[in-house]
């Protein structure tokens, strides 16, 4: 087991470096001058090169590059070109939006998706499986942004239950701070959930007709405890790959979503910062959602390993 | 059992949610404004930066300068009580206001003014309007209420150009954190700002002018058009002073909660052709795209028709304009004569470059399919900000494009050696250095029609509208700034009517 866990921190340190070369060196290379954007077209040239200067850009690229990752020990991750401050207290903020609502989508996710896909396959073939069926094509086929779209018009400006958008903070106390949350939640959990519940579906599917199942059911134990002891268990392998990589969309809908409801997060944040081409930001950025996608795989790795314990010996 | 508890407290928090969503929304006090705007400042300094949406939220609020530009366009003494002119146009005497103070309690003297101007101009300066200090030679300060400019020649746009946000006074101490915590002399002090949400200012009580009418302004930064449509219909906001979607307008204008104003900006949408590169070269070649341009279907496609067209490099607005537009009319036949006399009878094809705003897309949609009609295949590409800057502004490196330029009072950058477009045209340089010497309100005015002819005639881009300042907000407020002379939301007059 602790081999296991060694090699795949191995991969996942090395991926992380891969990450960090290109997205610095690309960004790099892309057309567009920070310092001209941020004085536009009446300046003189002195004024720019002072500029360019103070934002260190007369520096080579490769020191420029060791600089950034010798930062990542030090926590000090370099300056925004636009904003002026340390990237890090940039990111501070945002990331107390956008990790809670994350969380959020995915609590709503399973707690719609799992028992759904469940109930569809333990009755399958009936109106319930149909609904389900039914519903997760819906899901599935409706963008986020024109489901956050609809939920304002009908939730917000029809009956004003809620604010269009905007986050008042934590300070303003946690179910305030929730209620801003939970539109913006909803619109991205919907179409997870159509896929966690399809894939729940035909997981439990499988491991209904599994040898196990009919033991358990042959020992008398009931059609429900045997489904929600049992086989959800069993089924839930797949299940969890799915939600690792759906981790992935979850960050993307989350740029488009907090645009919607105007939330000051991480999607926001790179959202104006590619707009304004401020590369210390992007690339930042951009190593924060790598490195969360890759813990949250090598979190998915190591529960397959908890799981089924078969998997303990690779 | 442990799953009827989990399922009562998820049930109790529901509750709770449902109950605060049930509570209605606190009543808007009368004494606070809440204003939304589409772009987050990069940060609240006029002084360093070009950004309008800086300016959106600082100028005249939380930063004065010697002057300041009012609604009507026009320059008028701010922290300057009075200023008194040499009769050869070089030397400026400010007498300067007394008792003002910033928002941390430093008197503003004339060494504060000194000191503002000297740092707007000196060599290490990052100041994007350093070109409206260049005419400047000397400043003394003789007295603690009097700043002494003298001019190294006449600048008749000088006063003006003090005006601007460019030129704002700050103080030695707070300057270089002006960025985050901007300290001025404004009828409101920065309070506080929650990046990527909002921007909080509160009523300065020590201010030298007329007491604000708000006791709170906050701003609220909501780029997306949809969502701006939300937070006004829902109160969230209470003004948008540019609604980023024209085409909505109709719906607040059948809401008897809000007042649709539209007026004008400095903003000319214009379409730049590269006079250096062929087939631009040929002023026949120019004149035919123009009369292929139906200014009218640009107008309604971009902005839904609130928009004013334009036949010169001048906004409608002010009283020196000349209505141009019938110098090339829209006229798809002669557009294609000339074209044939140019020896293009069959047209040829052209890369069109349109930056990433709305209505510079739409424009080159409806653009690309106007020329077409004449027989010139256009290529649309769109780059983004900073690459349109680099590629097309500074190198020059393109065919065509549409942008809006919107700084105030620009129409002598085509008289630049280095102006993108390559118009070169000695007579333009020498109507551009009349306009800046003279000091006569009337040949001002004479050379400011002249110009806009000359480049009606000679196009080196074709003019096409005038971006529209379209707001939406409560029909409770008044006060509010109806034109966008400069990028600005001066709240100093503005309230909630009684």
């Amino acid at each position: 087991m602790v081999r296991f866990v060694i090699s795949r921190l191995f991969g996942l340190v090395a991926t992380l470096f891969a990450t960090a070369a290109v997205a610095f060196f690309l960004l790099e290379v892309i057309p567009g001058d920070p310092a001209l954007d941020m004085l536009g077209t009446e300046v003189r040239e002195d004024t720019l090169a002072a500029l360019r200067v103070q934002l260190g850009l007369d520096r080579p690229l490769w020191l420029r590059f060791l600089q950034w990752i010798g930062g990542f020990f030090t926590g000090d991750l370099g300056m925004s070109y636009r904003y002026r401050v340390p990237v890090s207290e940039l990111i501070a903020d945002p990331l107390r939006v956008t990790l809670p609502l994350g969380l959020f989508a995915i609590v709503i996710t399973v707690a719609i998706a799992l028992p759904l896909g469940a109930l569809a396959a333990r009755y399958r073939g009936k109106a319930l499986d149909v609904f389900v069926t039914l519903l997760s094509q819906i899901g599935l086929a409706i963008p986020n942004f024109w489901f956050a779209v609809l939920l304002t018009l009908v939730f917000s400006i029809n009956l004003g239950w809620f604010a269009a958008g905007g986050f008042p903070g934590w300070s303003a106390g946690f179910f305030e701070a929730l209620k801003a949350l939970l539109l913006p939640a909803l619109s991205l959990a919907l179409p997870q959930a159509a896929i966690i519940a399809r894939v729940t579906r035909s997981a439990v599917l499988e491991v209904l007709d599994a040898d196990f199942a009919r033991t358990a059911r042959a020992k008398g134990l009931t059609r429900n405890a045997t489904l929600w002891k049992h086989v959800l268990r069993n089924a839930m392998i797949p299940v969890v790959t799915v939600m690792g990589t759906q981790f992935t969309f979850l960050l993307a809908g989350s740029i488009i979503v907090e645009n919607v409801f105007y939330l000051p997060g991480l999607g926001r944040l790179i959202f104006q910062a590619i707009t304004q081409r401020d590369l210390v930001v992007i690339r930042n950025v951009v190593m924060l959602i790598a490195g969360l996608i890759m813990v949250m795989n090598f979190l998915v790795d190591i529960s397959y390993a908890i799981l089924n314990p078969r998997l303990r010996q690779r | 059992m442990a799953g009827s508890k989990m399922l009562n407290a998820a049930l109790l928090a529901l509750l709770a949610m449902a109950v605060s969503a049930a509570m209605p929304a606190l009543a808007q006090t009368k004494d606070t404004i809440t204003l939304g705007v589409s772009v987050e400042p990069p940060h609240l300094d006029p002084s360093s930066h070009v950004a309008g949406s800086i300016r959106e939220v600082v100028y005249a609020n939380v930063f004065e300068g010697l002057m300041l530009i009012g609604s009507d366009g026009k320059e008028y003494p701010a922290l300057a009580e009075k200023v008194d002119m040499s009769p050869n146009g070089k030397t400026y005497t400010f007498t300067l206001r007394k008792g003002v103070t910033f928002h941390d309690g430093t008197p503003f003297t004339s060494a504060t003014a000194k000191f503002s101007l000297d740092r707007a101009r000196g060599p290490n300066s990052v100041n994007a309007g350093k070109r409206l200090f260049e005419p400047i030679d000397t400043i003394d300060t003789p007295a603690v209420d009097r700043l002494v400019v003298t001019l190294k020649q006449p600048a008749s746009s000088f006063l003006y150009n003090m005006g601007s946000a460019d030129a704002i006074m700050v103080a030695p101490a707070t300057a270089d954190n002006a960025k985050q915590v901007p300290v001025g002399t404004g009828p409101f002090k920065f309070d506080r700002w929650a990046r990527g949400d909002r921007i909080e200012l509160s009523r300065y009580e020590k201010y030298w002018g007329k007491r604000a009418n708000f006791s709170k302004v906050t701003f609220r930064i909501i780029p997306d058009a949809q969502a701006q449509v939300a937070a006004l219909k829902t109160g969230d906001v209470d003004a948008f002073p540019v609604m980023g979607a024209p085409e909505l307008l109709n719906e607040f204008k059948a809401d008897p909660r809000f007042q649709v104003v539209v007026g004008q900006t400095q903003g000319e949408v214009i379409l730049p052709m590269n006079n250096r590169r062929k087939p631009f070269s040929d002023i026949r070649v120019r004149r035919a795209v123009c009369m292929a341009m139906d200014r009218k279907a640009i107008n309604d496609g971009a902005v839904a028709g609130y928009g004013t067209p334009i036949g010169s490099h001048f906004p409608p607005g002010d009283p020196d304009y000349l209505d141009l537009t019938g110098i090339l009319p829209y006229n798809v036949n002669k557009a294609k004569a000339l074209l044939a006399e140019a020896g293009l009878a069959s047209g040829f094809t052209t890369k069109l470059i349109l930056p990433p705003f709305p209505y510079t897309r739409r424009s080159g949609e409806i653009i690309q399919a106007l020329l077409a009609e004449v027989g010139i295949k256009a290529d649309l590409e769109v780059y983004q900000g900073p690459q349109w800057l680099s590629q097309v502004f500074r190198e020059a490196n393109f065919d065509m494009t549409v942008i809006g330029q919107t700084e105030p009072r620009d129409i002598d950058v085509y008289a630049r050696d280095d102006w993108y477009m390559g118009y070169g045209r000695p007579e333009f340089r020498a109507l551009a250095k009349d306009l800046s010497e003279t000091a006569s309100p009337t040949r001002r005015s004479e050379v400011l029609k002249a110009m806009q002819r000359m480049l009606a005639e000679d196009v080196p881009a074709c003019y096409l509208f005038q971006l529209p300042k379209t707001g939406v907000w409560s029909s409770k407020l008044q006060g509010l700034w109806k034109d966008s002379p400069v990028q600005a939301n001066d709240l100093t007059k503005a309230s909630w009517k009684p």
